[in-house]
């Protein structure tokens, strides 16, 4: 038996073991003294992301390599190492004084959010159809459970349930779809899937298509598009906080991933087939998001049609199926990270005594106020909108205009003429902090500095990928050629 | 009609007349038990396509262990019988026209496709096969499957504890 290479598992492996430290820790506290959790969560996450950091750097450390043909550590994963790590790193600062204000900050929490990380970093590099399912598991159940841990609140405990019973759904349908195209293929390796489907016979090809449009219901609940969005507002609503930021953020960038490798990287002989489907998808996806966000009152459920609505924009730059549109999807994907791990985290960090700022009542006069983090939600707000000088315009410019080249010009007017209708509802919040009367007492806490760290750094991501992408770009560009 | 068409059929009465008892039912005991009848029902179509391994293990883990931690389940809970489970059929109509048209989607597919055969013939055992596959080619998710259950594990220890003891 060849000797195996394990590189392309090592940050999930590091992320996995400090997940057991930080469980067992918890074990061996004494009461009432202070739960090293966060800083050990801290610790492993840094690691890993230096890791990913090196490994990128140089073929020598396992750029390129190999796990069993079941994972790679190709350009395209380690793209999604970085920003994956990275994200979970901004919630786990987050966390700490979301949890005291809100109850139960436990090791359990950080616990699974490192699990729930370790399937993410799985399914973006996983190249063999049973090893991507695992993974996705992995990072399904313990968002489960994360749903859930408030303990206190119902809408929590609906959360939990919601999303358990919605995702199981959907984890069946991506299952059956794969089963049929190993049924056609003879092999789970995702490369031996593309070869399968490129060399069908006429008559097999109903049966490859079936596959394609069963995961393409999976990949669509995963990454909250319409029809297949009905519980993106109530779980968002009703799961911590910290817990929406991290499924806004990076649920949705490693569910993008697995789509990106399954449709673009081993399913291209059949564009024809599932381009016209995901389009139409995407159009009714930034139709329904856009508006449904219009008539909400209460921000979580405004940002959950908000996601809703971005991964129709992320599926208008998938239609042109070329390199060019992984890679505005790559960078839409870290520009729309940043900016929801902000926003989500703007909002838990502000939470008080079991209260968080939902309403427009609630941030009104916040520009005056506490000036520091009205600006940075009004950052965060403007490239969501895709105004200039943000992150969120220039990946909106690549994704639409991958959607022109593939001659979907109609799909890129409605991306553009939705993100007029998604300023109503973003700039209201502006409007709401700078021009508004504050009403009572300022009851919100005061951000810590771990928290303010990870607004800060959520800042210059979005302000940076707005005035100079070029860097990112190169590195999604890369990362898309070793995908395709 | 083949012997092994007979009992295929038979199962498959066994398979969805118990199923439906399961979803229909409206006491959980009730619905327990029918899925008995279900799950060796499965277990009796593995037999019929030769896969011996994963009929035993059907039998032993979803009869044998789940089957009877439900049961366990139901039986230690206080006032369960009280609870009442019909479930509420909201879009009857939309719902049975989008099963159907799925059914007859799944089923044109499936009986018009050439399957792909693989060359050679049905090992008489499959038990050493299984676990040469296990510890060989998907050795990477037969481990990460480890983390699955003990990310399940956490979760539900997360749910059940008792409020406030931190």
């Amino acid at each position: 038996m060849p000797a195996v290479d394990l590189r392309p598992l090592l940050p999930a492996l590091i992320v996995a073991v400090t997940a057991l430290v930080v469980l067992l820790a918890q074990a061996f506290t004494p009461k009432g003294s202070r739960s090293p959790s966060m800083g050990l969560t801290v610790t492993g996450l840094a690691g890993a992301l230096l890791l990913s950091l090196t490994m990128a750097s140089d073929g020598r450390y396992g750029r390129g390599a190999n796990t069993g043909g079941s994972v790679v550590a190709d350009d395209f994963t380690l793209f999604f190492h970085v920003l994956l790590i990275g994200l979970a790193l901004m919630a786990a600062l987050l966390s700490p004084a979301y949890y005291r204000e809100n109850g139960g900050d436990r090791g359990e929490y950080y616990s699974l959010m490192m699990f729930s990380l370790v399937g993410m970093l799985g399914l973006v590099s996983a190249t063999e159809m049973i090893s991507m399912f695992v993974a996705l598991e992995i990072m399904s159940v313990a968002l489960y459970a994360l749903c859930g841990t408030r303990r206190d609140q119902v809408e929590s405990q609906e959360a939990a349930l919601k999303y358990f019973v919605t995702g199981a759904f959907a984890s069946a349908f991506l299952l059956f779809g794969m089963a049929l195209l190993y049924g056609l293929s003879g092999s789970t390796s995702l490369a031996r899937v593309a070869r399968g489907v490129a060399t069908a016979t006429p008559e097999q090809i109903p049966l490859a298509v079936l596959g394609c449009g069963l995961l393409i219901v999976g990949f669509g609940f995963k990454v909250a598009s319409v029809p297949f969005h009905m519980w993106t507002p109530d779980v968002y609503e009703g799961a911590p906080t910290t817990v929406t930021a991290l499924m806004a953020a990076g649920v949705k960038a490693a569910s993008f991933g697995a789509f990106l490798r399954v449709f673009l990287g081993s399913l291209p002989t059949l564009r024809e087939e599932w381009v016209p489907a995901l389009a139409a998808l995407a159009a009714i996806t930034m139709v329904i998001g856009n508006l449904g966000a219009l008539a909400q009152s209460n921000l979580k459920r405004m940002l959950a049609f908000s996601s809703v609505a971005h991964a129709g924009y992320l599926m208008t730059g998938m239609v042109g199926t070329t390199e060019a549109s992984a890679q505005a999807i790559l960078f839409y994907l870290v520009a729309y990270g940043a900016v929801n791990m902000g926003t989500f985290g703007l909002i838990a960090s502000l939470s008080k005594g079991g209260r968080e700022p939902l309403s427009l009542q609630d941030v009104a006069g916040l520009g005056a106020r506490r000036p520091a983090i009205a600006a940075s939600l009004t950052v965060f707000l403007i490239s969501l909108t895709g105004i200039p000088i943000s992150g969120g315009f220039v990946g909106k410019f690549y994704l639409f205009g991958a959607a022109v080249n593939a001659g979907y010009t109609g799909l890129a007017i409605i991306g553009v003429l939705m993100s007029v209708v998604s300023a109503y509802y973003y700039l209201r919040v502006v409007v709401a902090m700078y021009m508004r009367e504050p009403e009572g007492e300022d009851v919100w806490s005061t951000p810590e500095a771990p928290g303010r760290l990870a607004a800060l750094i959520a800042v210059a991501v979005t302000l940076g990928l707005g005035i100079w992408p070029a860097p990112v770009l190169d590195l999604a560009r890369a990362a898309a050629l070793s995908l395709l | 009609m083949t012997a092994s068409a007979v009992v295929f059929w038979v199962l498959t009465l066994i398979v969805l007349a118990s199923a439906a008892v399961v979803v229909l039912s409206r006491s959980l005991i009730n619905s327990a038990f029918a899925l008995l009848a279900t799950f060796s029902g499965v277990a009796g179509f593995y037999v019929l396509l030769g896969a011996d391994f994963l009929a035993a293990v059907q039998f032993l883990v979803y009869v044998g262990g789940i089957l009877i931690l439900l049961v366990f389940g139901v039986m230690l809970t206080h006032r369960i019988q009280d609870l009442d489970l019909r479930a509420e059929a909201r879009q009857l109509v939309p719902g049975l026209f989008v099963a159907a048209g799925v059914f007859i989607l799944l089923a044109a597919v499936a009986t018009r496709t050439p399957w792909a055969i693989g060359a050679g013939r049905l090992p008489s055992a499959t038990t050493a096969e299984i676990g040469r596959a296990f510890l060989g080619k998907y050795l990477l998710p037969f481990e990460a499957a480890s983390i699955l259950l003990l990310v399940a594990l956490i979760g539900a220890a997360l749910i059940v504890r008792k409020r406030e003891d931190a």
